[in-house]
């Protein structure tokens, strides 16, 4: 009957902890999403190599291009 | 644009929007950048857009989300480079996808849109190292557009 006591009372503990965790985790994961803001992605954006080599790949390839004479007027604003 | 989009959010002067994409694999975070590159005497932006990693906190623009709503998420794009370059009467605006079926799917997707797009915007398509006015039914590399 100890024995099964016992058992019963690690068990819980055990169930406890892992419920704490998971919550822990909750709870950060959810402060880490609501910390981004939409100006931070911008600036993750600008600010990623990824992306960086890809512009840089954009004006690599552009300046091969000929563009017509309309291409450097500028508009007039209305 | 007359196609069915989604509501969006421009952020940063309009460099930068926000919508997201509903679908059968849930809500998805998008995103679409102007970003201006430096090509003398053109006021040029390239347009990337891609899905919000929210896990590892970065854009990804290679994943395939299939939420079955691509045409949706094309034509919300349109819209934001409409606004975009109402906005910015000079910019053009460059866009190349990031795997050669994607800009393939790009030039479908305009050309079955020519009749709402073309009365706002010029579109061209680069072929050969050359700027042409965009036409059907021709595999381009990338996509120029420019406010009429």
């Amino acid at each position: 009957m100890k024995l099964l006591l016992s058992a019963g009372n690690s068990l819980n503990l055990v169930f406890n902890l892992f419920r704490k965790m998971l919550r822990k985790n909750k709870k950060e994961g959810k402060k880490k999403i609501d910390k981004v803001s939409a100006s931070n992605r911008f600036e993750l954006y600008d600010k990623d190599p990824f992306f960086l080599k890809k512009d840089e790949e954009a004006i690599e390839f552009l300046k091969k291009v000929g563009f017509p004479e309309e291409f450097y007027e500028k508009k007039k604003k209305e | 644009m007359e196609a069915e989009q989604y509501e969006f959010l421009p952020f940063e002067s309009l460099f930068y929007f926000e919508f997201y994409s509903d679908g059968p694999k849930g809500r998805i975070k998008k995103i679409v950048r102007f970003k201006l590159i430096d090509i003398v005497g053109m006021d040029f932006y390239n347009l990337s857009f891609g899905d919000w990693d929210q896990y590892n906190q970065r854009i990804d623009d290679l994943v395939v989300t299939n939420n079955n709503d691509t045409e949706k998420i094309l034509a919300t794009v349109a819209a934001a480079v409409i606004i975009f370059t109402e906005r910015f009467p000079d910019a053009k605006v460059y866009a190349k996808g990031s795997t050669a079926a994607r800009t393939r799917f790009y030039q479908i997707i305009i050309a079955s849109n020519l009749v709402i797009i073309d009365p706002i915007l010029k579109v061209y398509g680069v072929l050969n190292k050359k700027l042409r006015c965009f036409k059907k039914n021709v595999n381009y590399e990338a996509f120029v557009v420019s406010r009429k």
